[in-house]
């Protein structure tokens, strides 16, 4: 007795990553063109995608402001499963795409944008012997080509004042300075455009791509300023009995202030010099804690 | 879908996206630095060596307010105090002996946290073209954490286990046009 059974051959064509290696001891991930232009990337930098993986700590590239920790300067930032920054390897189309200089995993030396991304590759650790010089991420980035269809795009990309925070330690100064809680400005553009297409078809392809970034922003810096009553020309010192006690010419300093003291009092810069390292003088409003504050002081 | 809303208003309130990045790190370390002596190499100071219970992280100071990566910041550097009639107890920290490297990232201070998020909607406005909006606010819920690199560790410091620096940005927002073809 014959019966009829039916006969079914599924083919899967994916284009995702494989979720299991079963091959070799790498670890790592691709993230494609899709997944890229659809997540929020601050700074439109390619190799930012590398801190997608598990393993690699990731501080944020520099905001205008000096509090911050910066991505692209703290060995910290890019350590991936515990090797050092500057053991990562970022490869662009195959070829060297590392800054010798100065060594960080998330600045390559020839900058490439999102847009000419085709596909991003990465391994964290037990890279295999082709892509493996070094013990940290192997980062393999891969451009754009044209195909046979006439393919591009055109984009803007805008910050403003209008909707950015304050940095932590600029709020708290000008809180205690009395100023308004006023974030630094801030105005970003990037924009740019890309292109591809065939030469010949199915043989000669193009990709063109510009990318502008148009940047006004201010930087906030502390410093260390003189005090009120030294702006007025009193200059104070500790005494071996440690008292605070005013400097002046051999007249009573009964009011705590010499006498024709100009606001404007050009000092003498040696004496201007001592003072300034003198901790009685100076309120610290310098890269520490903005408020005069006393813990500590005179050690 | 059930329910089909007009065309108009579909281009308006349908096919929003929202998309967004998590990052979460555990607390990053941190080292005491004793400013006053060199005890095995002429160029850099060591590290001090904890003998009691440090309590570390993020706490204010009662006074100002000002964030310190010790409850009590004086009482760590107190055992080496170098103030005449009071003997150095040598605990919670002391100074490396000679041959001794110290104590390097003994103490923990805080750790990354951010989330990233995006909101975007697609028009398509033929076969072939597609116009993007996106609004990308960064750090969404404006979350502070401090560095440890920026704390004032020397043990000598006036302004020892203070804080001056932020491991994240402040919020900052994006809004992007993009037409493909």
């Amino acid at each position: 007795m014959l019966s009829v059974e039916e006969s079914r051959t599924t083919v899967e064509v994916s284009t995702e990553a494989q979720t299991i290696n079963v091959t070799d001891a790498t670890i790592g991930n691709s993230v494609g063109n899709t997944t890229v232009e659809a997540l929020p990337m601050e700074g439109r930098n390619v190799p930012d995608l590398l801190s997608l993986q598990p393993g690699v700590l990731y501080l944020r590239q520099k905001f205008n402001n000096i509090s911050s920790a910066n991505r692209d300067t703290d060995s910290r930032s890019g350590a991936v499963a515990g090797a050092r920054s500057d053991q990562s390897n970022v490869t662009l189309d195959g070829i060297d795409n590392n800054d010798q200089r100065q060594g960080y995993a998330f600045t390559g030396v020839l900058r490439s944008t999102l847009d000419s991304l085709e596909e991003f590759r990465v391994t964290t650790t037990d890279a295999n012997a082709d892509s493996g010089r070094s013990s940290g991420a192997q980062v393999v980035l891969v451009t754009k080509s044209g195909t046979n269809q006439l393919h591009g795009s055109v984009y803007e990309y805008n910050r403003n004042a209008a909707a950015v925070a304050n940095d932590f330690f600029n709020k708290t100064a000008e809180l205690q300075a009395g100023l308004p809680n006023k974030p630094g400005s801030l105005i970003r553009n990037t924009f740019g455009a890309s292109l591809g297409g065939p030469i010949k078809h199915d043989k000669l392809f193009y990709f063109l791509n510009y990318e502008g970034q148009r940047t006004a922003e201010n930087k906030q810096v502390f410093q260390s300023v003189p005090t009120q009553s030294f702006r007025e020309g009193n200059l104070k010192y500790v005494d071996t009995a440690g008292n605070v006690v005013t400097l002046c010419s051999g007249i009573s300093v009964s009011s705590g202030k010499c006498p024709n003291a100009s606001p404007k009092d050009d000092l003498h810069p040696k004496l201007h010099r001592e003072s300034l390292e003198s901790e009685t003088e100076l309120c610290a409003v310098g890269f520490r804690y903005p408020a005069c504050h006393q813990h500590n002081v005179g050690v | 879908m059930a329910w089909r809303p007009a065309t108009g208003l579909n281009e308006i309130i349908g096919g929003w996206q929202l998309s967004g990045l998590g990052r979460w790190t555990s607390a990053l370390p941190f080292s005491v630095v004793d400013t006053r002596g060199f005890t095995n190499n002429f160029l850099f100071n060591d590290f001090m060596v904890r003998t009691g219970p440090v309590q570390s992280g993020l706490f204010h100071d009662p006074v100002t307010g000002a964030p310190i990566a010790f409850p009590n910041p004086v009482a760590v550097v107190a055992g080496v105090s170098i103030t005449p009639d009071v003997p150095a107890t040598l605990t919670p920290l002391r100074f490396a002996h000679p041959g001794e490297a110290g104590s390097r990232n003994a103490f923990r201070g805080q750790g990354f946290f951010g989330i990233d998020a995006s909101l975007a909607k697609t028009w398509k406005v033929n076969e072939r073209v597609a116009l993007k909006f996106a609004w990308d606010v960064f750090n969404v819920t404006n979350s502070v954490r401090f560095d440890t690199n920026s704390i004032d560790n020397g043990s000598d410091d006036g302004g020892f286990g203070l804080y001056s620096g932020t491991l994240t940005n402040p919020r900052v927002q994006q809004f992007s046009l993009r037409l493909t073809f």
